[in-house]
């Protein structure tokens, strides 16, 4: 008779060291109540998730396995949501205005088009969601602003629309730039030097809005070179308020890590991650090279090295490949030339940039920078 | 309802009025982190401030080593040279209520000044003095008497810099309705329909007790837990979640347990307030229905959770606050200091709607 226990690499001691049970039975819980959206089977429970990716790697990982997997930070769509309001409430707090004045004077902008802005709204529960005026509907992130202004200068049919849309716009007092996840910060970092790029070339008549940049779940390594840039003169308006902080004790290839009891659960965990990239398909799946290509690495420990186990409704390429990479795709694809069974991840991802396919904004930039003067004559 | 007031705007409150402040030392550090800013950084001016010092005594318990702690924090308060008024208190029992009514009554009645600020340390209060405290400043007699003169009710809340690590099991008691003195069993007997708010503590086993004394008196109850998300501490959040992961469980389970969440103590605050509006709104006056609200997440929460309890049979709803006593003196409660906090709470007037 198979010894259950051994195939999945559990013995007592392990389960007792690392708190296994109750770590996983939270997740399961929170599971229960909200389940992960793209599940591959949305009938099987998280153990059972677990044990059957467990079951398709190799026996000397297995054990590891079951650590990181019980120590996934789970945020599932109920605990965001309450971010939303606690960070309206911070901004009104920080800009010591009221909630209304913020709502009544500002622009919702967000990184990354998720329909943010909407969760805010309602959330927040902020009455007139389709009054144009008070929510712009052209301009909800900043490639659209960059957009609309190419559109004032290009002189179209709807230039005179874009231009009153984009006076409303800068009228705006305040503007909240609204994120989910800022974990790398490349995204954010991005979008801010756009921002300034922006408030570079309006008219010096224009005041410019305070940016208060509100981030549901920010780590330490987006917080690190977020803070750098908003030391910069340029970025003398803007500030950022985040609802969760994940510091570098939730970073799995940090030393610093905390979220194991022993060092030798983190330190096979990150031979499990090795392994993984250099052993699955990841390490050669075509739809992942541009990915690695920015990364700038094999995406061991996630997407540019973040290292954590957080699960959001879909699960961050920066959290490690092993939560929610699949070896096969929807496809059926061959899982690897090896023929190893393949692994189903307990969270799997729905890719959302797998091409990493640029947007048009450095091109808009571009062609803002080089008509300034005919976009300044145009808003005046 | 309530205000969160930043450091600038606690000083000009504070520097604007007399300020009657009403504090607890003991062996805690933070007991007397606002005193010690306030008189460090001359923030305000010594005759501005009559202090009422409440201290703890117990003769069934002494710890020699914590008192001489509480000792240390006591004369750093004397050589800070306030006008003071000592308040010793028997406690834990409830002897030491009455005296600490009348002590805060004389101090609030013999205020010389036209208008003053009553401020309220309650970083190290226990549960059951804060609700006699505040039941005695939210007394509609005083505020008759009085006739306007509170200008301001400050509360100040200075968090933990950390918790001990040694922590040993404590003795709990029984689930009960405070303010009725009796198990929450026969509170709750007869109701139609209980709604119980519990903002679960650290530990567990408290909210757990409650939960399950409500589930065996077979009254219909709606149940909701709202966590208080540290944003900025995760680790203690998934900590407090894995305590309480029995009533996790039960709400992934049945429908009618919600879990919500609050990532401020002024979150926790407004969401409470909202709550008792709804159940104001949807209860026409009637003893059928009962409001439960069962405080054991953070001090603030559970000042807020009083308020909602108060301003329900202010409007004549039937309203109780759920407790289980406790018992720690293993070790110190707290280490060191956190962050000073202060929110300004509603008058009488607020509060009767």
């Amino acid at each position: 008779m198979e010894d259950i226990g051994n195939a999945l690499g559990l013995d007592a001691t392990f389960i007792d060291d690392e708190e296994i049970v109750p770590k996983l039975q939270l997740i399961e819980d929170r599971e229960h109540s909200f389940a992960y959206q793209h599940s591959a089977d949305k009938d099987m429970r998280y153990f059972e998730r677990c044990e059957m990716a467990i079951r398709a790697i190799p026996s000397e990982y297995r054990k590891f396995a079951w650590a990181l997997f019980a120590n996934v930070i789970y945020l599932p769509h109920d605990l965001l949501d309450c971010t939303w309001s606690h960070l309206l409430n911070k901004t009104a707090q920080r800009l010591n205005v009221s909630k209304e004045e913020i709502v009544e004077s500002g622009l919702l902008l967000e990184v990354d088009a998720a329909n943010l802005h909407y969760e805010f709204i309602q959330k927040c529960r902020i009455p007139g969601r389709l009054d144009t005026d008070k929510f712009p509907r052209q301009i909800t992130t900043v490639g659209l602003l960059l957009s609309t202004m190419v559109s004032i200068i290009s002189s179209g049919l709807l230039s005179d629309e874009h231009k009153e849309t984009l006076q409303d716009c800068l009228k705006k007092k305040y503007w909240l730039l609204l994120v989910d996840n800022a974990l790398s910060g490349t995204s954010l970092c991005s979008e801010v030097d756009k921002l300034n790029e922006i408030f570079s070339l309006l008219p010096d008549s224009y005041k410019l809005p305070d940016v208060i940049v509100l981030i549901q779940v920010l780590a330490e390594d987006a917080k690190t070179i977020l803070e750098k840039k908003l030391n910069d003169k340029r970025s003398g308006n803007i500030i950022y308020i985040p609802a969760i902080q994940l510091g570098s004790e939730f970073k799995i290839n940090d030393d610093r890590c905390k979220l194991f009891n022993k060092s030798e659960t983190r330190e096979g965990i990150l031979r499990f991650c090795d392994w993984f990239a250099q052993n699955t398909a990841l390490a050669t799946d075509p739809d992942m090279t541009a990915t690695k290509c920015i990364s700038g690495d094999d995406l061991r420990y996630g997407f540019k090295s973040v290292g954590l186990t957080l699960v959001t409704p879909n699960c961050p390429t920066n959290s490690v490949p092993p939560l929610w990479y699949p070896t096969i795709d929807k496809n059926n694809r061959k899982s690897t030339q090896r023929q190893e069974p393949s692994y189903v991840p307990p969270f799997p991802r729905l890719h959302s940039r797998p091409r990493q396919s640029k947007s048009r904004d450095k091109e808009h930039l571009e062609i803002l920078r080089q008509k300034c003067d005919d976009l300044r004559q145009k808003i005046k | 309802m309530f205000l969160e007031l930043s450091e600038r705007e606690l000083i000009h409150t504070l520097t604007n009025n007399h300020n009657l402040v009403i504090t607890l030392v003991n062996y805690e550090e933070r007991s007397v982190a606002l005193l010690e800013r306030l008189a460090k950084e001359s923030i305000i001016d010594q005759n501005q401030v009559s202090l009422c010092l409440l201290e703890l005594t117990s003769a069934t318990y002494k710890i020699d080593v914590l008192g001489a702690l509480k000792r240390i924090h006591r004369d750093q308060v004397n050589r800070a040279g306030f006008q003071c008024v000592p308040a010793p208190l028997e406690y834990p029992g409830s002897s030491g209520l009455d005296p600490l009514r009348s002590k805060v009554k004389t101090l609030i009645e013999s205020c010389e000044k036209d208008r003053f600020n009553i401020v309220v340390d309650i970083s190290c209060l226990p549960k059951t003095l804060m609700y006699t405290l505040f039941d005695t400043i939210y007394s509609e007699t005083l505020w008759k008497e009085l006739a306007g003169r509170i200008e301001n009710i400050i509360v100040i809340y200075t968090t933990a810099g950390s918790y001990p690590s040694s922590r040993y099991a404590q003795v709990v008691g029984t689930p009960i309705g405070y303010f009725h003195d009796e198990e929450l069993a026969k509170v709750v007997y007869g109701k139609d329909k209980v709604e119980a708010v519990i903002f679960p503590g650290f530990e567990g086993f408290d909210s757990a007790a409650v939960y399950e004394a409500l589930t065996r008196s077979g009254v219909r109850t709606k149940t909701r837990l709202i966590f208080f998300i540290d944003g900025y501490n995760f680790t203690k959040v998934q900590r407090a979640m894995i305590a309480n992961q029995l009533l996790i469980h039960l709400a992934s389970q049945r429908r009618d347990t919600f879990i919500d969440y609050c990532f401020s103590f002024f979150d926790g605050m407004e969401m409470i307030n909202n709550i008792a509006d709804d159940f104001v709104r949807q209860t026409a006056a009637s003893g059928e229905k009962l409001f439960l609200v069962v405080p054991f997440g953070p001090k603030p929460l559970t000042l807020a959770s009083w308020i909602a309890y108060k301003r329900l049979t202010l409007s004549g709803v039937g309203a109780e606050m759920a407790h289980v006593s406790g018992f720690q003196y293993t070790s110190v409660y707290s280490i060191g200091k956190g962050n000073m906090l202060s929110f300004q709470l509603p008058s009488l007037t607020d509060l009767q709607g």
